[in-house]
């Protein structure tokens, strides 16, 4: 007898096996040891898995709002649904319960407009939408509408007890007829929704199910395809695909196939019914021919994105010989890059599958030869735009030849109109700065910041119909401002640069992604950290399109989303952006010391030493250090920060002598570099107090603290949650000292902090209440 | 993603600068105590409440250096604050209350909550459930989703047959699935449980 595999073990354990079989496997058993170990092995499986429930595991709340959950039945991009029952009426919905930021008025005003709409879509392809609300989570805080923190907005729906439809037709092994059938009924489905101003957005096969024939009836005739999350998206406010792109990679990536060329782009806006057809037109393609139009199997999300921009798809009769030319054109049309070639409605697109279907001629013709060729050369414009040379040369020897030589004099003007823009920028800002150092104000030096006030008032007046140039300043200038810590004044400069970039035919985009990023950098400064990994992502969406995955650019926009993700607590996010930040710049500079190399290291170690990951982290701060000193000597701002990195990651390891020596070596540069009362010394202040507090030197610790949070006053935004931690740890060093009435007043000024900075129902500021509730 | 160790959770609370330090513990440890006060037989609403003064007297004391790793396991310690918060909170809820048909509701309600003894099965059952979620939950993204599509259909009580005629699998793959996703999981609770010990 041969070995025996998982199936005939638990055959043989579940009793299933006739006696004479069940005989020869105790035999083989008993003989063969690897099989003995097997068998070991099945049994203890077998007695886990007898523990496991169905469904959800974890996190699953009891009840949402009138409905009491049952089970979890799906996991998807936007949230879980559940399996619940509805007490009245009597049923069973799908409860879709989607995890969202639902307390901005404007959001959650449009979720209630949209919800109402899609309950009045009734159409029997489409699972109803019973309905929706918001809800704090259930299972964690009970928090009222409206207040801060995520709160959960969901959807009671039709509960469809079927398959999805690409499972449903391969395992009914549907042919050709009955497949476009289907098809045809989702679109005319799609159709009835768009009539009433709603756009599915995320069509796709996992959105669509098959409702079971009855026995006895036709797999296709009788089975009802049901769409599910019609309109969803749009209601969660999620129509920026850019935004979700970065954020949330993993569950988009199922999407992409079926997304259109303008959605997958960088103009959301241009989305509309039209790209519903394009999901059609690729979810009948793989009903089809079981294989995607585009394949981006195991591709880079930017890559895939550029890959459905530009590649043609696949033809679908290459794939599927057996299905007939008219299906081949009419899925050929509903895939047109450009929504304006592509069926106009669903209802089109529906009517000719139904004509095809009965052997009328249809209305989709195939593409033209020249517009296949204009499509061809559309697709190849990036890489001319960069090497017009190389363009210029190979016109010699095509048939395009006038096509290129078009597009190649076209680089070449954007060529010379960025150097003159260029020119005109650097004669500007001369002019600015002699006009603020007049000869007759001798003695009365302007300030940097007066400079750049003339300056700015000179842009708007002087360069009306300039903007590229114009822009250029205002970025420069903002980006003083910035460093001046004039916020306000940076913010104007900076959106005005981009705006008028954005507005700009000639614009290069790589300046557009610099703009945003120094836009994220000032909103990071603001504190606003979710408004900079926007500008962030959006900076990086443009760099990797441009310039790949690997430039230098991208790797700044990378570090910078890092540091976001690490300023709000998402460490592993920020150890991921970092770690890319860091295979990019190793890769230009290997172990050279270079500032940006520096920096990796750094916010790489930090990030992995707040995870506790001392081990991982401790040979990158060093290695920072080491570079840090090489280029720059003992002092230097960065040095400083580094040594506060090694300072904490010595702390973790209980070495607390040498993280003093680290803390306060910090603080002396600081010092020196910065004067007494700069922001930063707060930071190696407070560093300074931990190292105390670790050591319940308590009197210390609070001295220290209370430089952390005079500091932190002076310093900080009003209302900076880094401000609430000064008083925190100033409050509590006091209580342990015994300082009730000092302690109860820092507490309380971290706990007002806290509460508008981080909310009421933060876990931090819960705490600080916890630690006043401890007060005598 | 990496799974974050329940050691690095708990030093993070030290650091009160660490602003993803308290969401992510909460989210860790939150559901299993309030599974454990709601099978204490508290309503809804005191349920919540009961976890989270349980979550934040954890934090605390934690903090103030009060749990001892050595000392006993981290499911015990958690159970004595949740069981003794949960005792309060019951007491709070009642007390004030006169019945008015003589002794107090909340005598009553007391005498109606589970021994400790009681308490304390309701409470290896959560927690025991809690570790298998974590161990699911920290598999999933080990395997491709077709493989755990195979599993949660299992665990959802089809048969080794429906699965594969309704995902198109031969019956074997099946089985091959379920037992690499058990066997990973198994492997994750002896780790998981050796760091509630530690």
């Amino acid at each position: 007898m041969h070995c025996l595999d998982y199936a005939d073990f638990e055959r043989y354990r579940a009793g299933k096996l006739d006696d004479k079989t069940g005989r020869t496997v105790q035999e083989h058993v008993s003989d063969c040891e690897s099989c003995r170990a097997r068998l070991a092995e099945v049994d203890q499986n077998l007695a886990l898995f007898a523990t496991l429930e169905p469904g959800p595991v974890d996190h699953a709340p009891e009840r949402i709002g009138a409905y009491r959950i049952e089970r979890e039945i799906g996991r998807g991009g936007m949230g879980v649904v559940y399996l619940a029952r509805q007490q009245n009426p009597d049923r069973r919905v799908a409860l879709k319960v989607l995890r969202r930021d639902m307390d901005d008025l404007r959001a959650r005003r449009r979720f209630e407009y949209e919800s109402y709409v899609l309950g009045r879509l009734r159409h029997a392809g489409i699972a109803r939408v019973y309905e929706a609300g918001v809800a704090s989570e259930a299972g964690h805080d009970s928090r009222p509408p409206g207040a801060p923190g995520a709160a959960t907005a969901w959807f009671a729906m039709e509960y469809i007890d079927g398959p999805r439809i690409d499972d449903y037709v391969r395992t009914n092994n549907l042919d050709e007829r009955s497949t476009l059938e289907l098809l045809a009924r989702i679109a005319e489905a799609v159709h009835h929704a768009h009539l009433r101003g709603v756009i599915h957005r995320d069509l796709k096969p996992g959105n669509i199910l098959v409702e079971s024939a009855r026995p006895g009836e036709g797999a296709s005739e009788q089975a009802q395809p049901k769409i599910l999350d019609f309109g969803i998206s749009r209601a969660l406010d999620t129509e920026s695909v850019s935004a979700t792109l970065c954020t949330e990679t993993g569950q988009i990536l199922g999407t992409i196939p079926f997304m259109s060329p303008e959605q997958i782009g960088d103009e959301p806006l241009a989305v509309d019914v039209r790209s519903d057809i394009y999901a059609l037109g690729v979810t009948g393609f793989l009903l089809l021919a079981r294989e995607l139009p585009i394949d981006v199997k195991g591709m880079s999300l930017v890559a895939a994105a550029q890959r459905i921009r530009d590649e043609a798809p696949a033809r679908l009769r290459d794939k599927a010989p057996h299905v007939g030319a008219d299906v081949e054109t009419i899925l050929a049309k509903a895939l047109e890059k450009d929504p304006s070639r592509r069926y106009q409605s669903a209802s089109e697109l529906a009517a000719d599958i139904r004509r095809c279907l009965s052997g009328d001629p249809i209305q989709a013709r195939p593409a033209s030869a020249f517009y296949t060729f204009r499509r061809t050369v559309a697709r190849h414009r990036l890489p001319f735009a960069l090497s017009a040379g190389f363009a210029v040369a190979l016109v010699a020897f095509s048939i395009t030849m006038s096509v290129l030589f078009t597009r190649a004099r076209a680089a070449e003007r954007l060529a010379a109109r960025e150097a003159e823009t260029a020119e005109r920028t650097s004669a500007f800002l001369l002019n600015s700065f002699q006009a603020s150092f007049p000869s007759e104000h001798l003695g009365d030096v302007p300030t940097a910041r007066e400079v750049l006030e003339s300056g700015a008032a000179q842009i708007e007046r002087d360069l009306a119909d300039e903007p590229l140039v114009a822009a250029n300043l205002m970025h420069l200038m903002g980006r003083a401002f910035d460093e001046l810590g004039d916020i306000d004044q940076a913010r104007t400069l900076l959106t005005g640069a981009l705006e008028r970039r954005v507005a700009h035919p000639d614009t290069d985009p790589l300046l557009i992604a610099e703009n945003r990023n120094d836009l994220g950098l000032l909103e990071a400064h603001a504190g606003n950290v979710a408004r900079a990994i926007k500008e962030y992502e959006q900076a990086l969406s443009i760099q990797t399109a441009v310039s790949g995955e690997t430039d230098p650019a991208v790797a700044t926009s990378l570090n910078n989303l890092g540091a976001s993700a690490y300023r709000i607590g998402e460490y592993e996010r920020a150890e991921t952006y970092f770690r890319r930040a860091l295979s990019i710049r190793r890769d230009l500079y290997g172990t050279n010391p270079h500032d940006e190399l520096t920096e990796s290291l750094n916010n790489l170690a930090e990030s992995l030493r707040i995870q506790e990951r001392g081990k991982e982290a401790e040979p990158l701060i060093r290695e920072a250090i080491e570079n840090l000193r090489t280029m720059h000597g003992d002092l230097h701002p960065n040095l400083a920060s580094s040594r506060l990195v090694l300072c904490n990651l010595l702390l973790s390891q209980g070495k607390s002598e040498e993280a003093m020596f680290e803390a306060e070596a910090a603080l002396a540069m600081r010092r020196r570099i910065f004067g007494d009362d700069h922001q930063s010394l707060a930071n190696a202040w407070y560093n300074i107090g931990r190292v105390h507090e670790n050591g319940e030197a308590w009197k210390p610790a609070a001295e220290s603290y209370e430089h952390a949070a005079r500091i932190g006053a002076a310093t900080l935004p009003a209302e900076h949650p880094l401000q609430a931690s000064n008083l925190f740890a100033l409050g509590r060093a006091l209580r342990h000292l015994d300082d009730d009435e000092a302690a109860r007043e820092k507490l309380e000024e971290a706990l007002a902090i806290s509460r508008k900075a981080r909310g009421p129902d933060h876990g931090n500021t819960k705490q600080i209440e916890e630690e006043i509730r401890q007060l005598r | 993603m990496d799974w974050i160790t329940t050691s690095t959770i708990l030093g993070r609370l030290r650091d009160w600068r660490d602003e993803g330090a308290w969401e992510t513990f909460d989210r860790r440890f939150r559901t299993p105590v309030t599974r454990f006060v709601r099978g204490m037989g508290l309503t809804e609403e005191m349920a919540e409440d009961a976890a989270q003064e349980t979550m934040i007297t954890f934090a605390r004391l934690y903090r103030e250096g009060r749990y001892e790793p050595g000392r006993g396991k981290l499911s015990s310690w958690l159970f004595g604050i949740a069981y003794k918060t949960a005792l309060k909170i019951r007491t709070r809820a009642a007390a004030p209350r006169e019945n008015p048909i003589g002794g107090t509701e909340g005598a009553r309600r007391i005498e109606n909550m589970p021994d400790e003894k009681t308490a304390t099965t309701i409470w290896e059952y959560e927690w025991r459930r809690f570790v298998l979620g974590q161990c699911l939950e920290r598999v999933r993204h080990e395997f491709e989703p077709d493989t755990m599509r195979v599993f949660e259909k299992l665990m959802d009580h089809a048969s080794a047959s429906e699965v594969a005629d309704e995902l198109g699998v031969p019956v074997k793959m099946v089985y091959n699935a379920k037992h690499r996703v058990l066997n990973r999981m198994r492997a994750v609770r002896e780790e998981l449980e050796e760091i509630r010990e530690e």
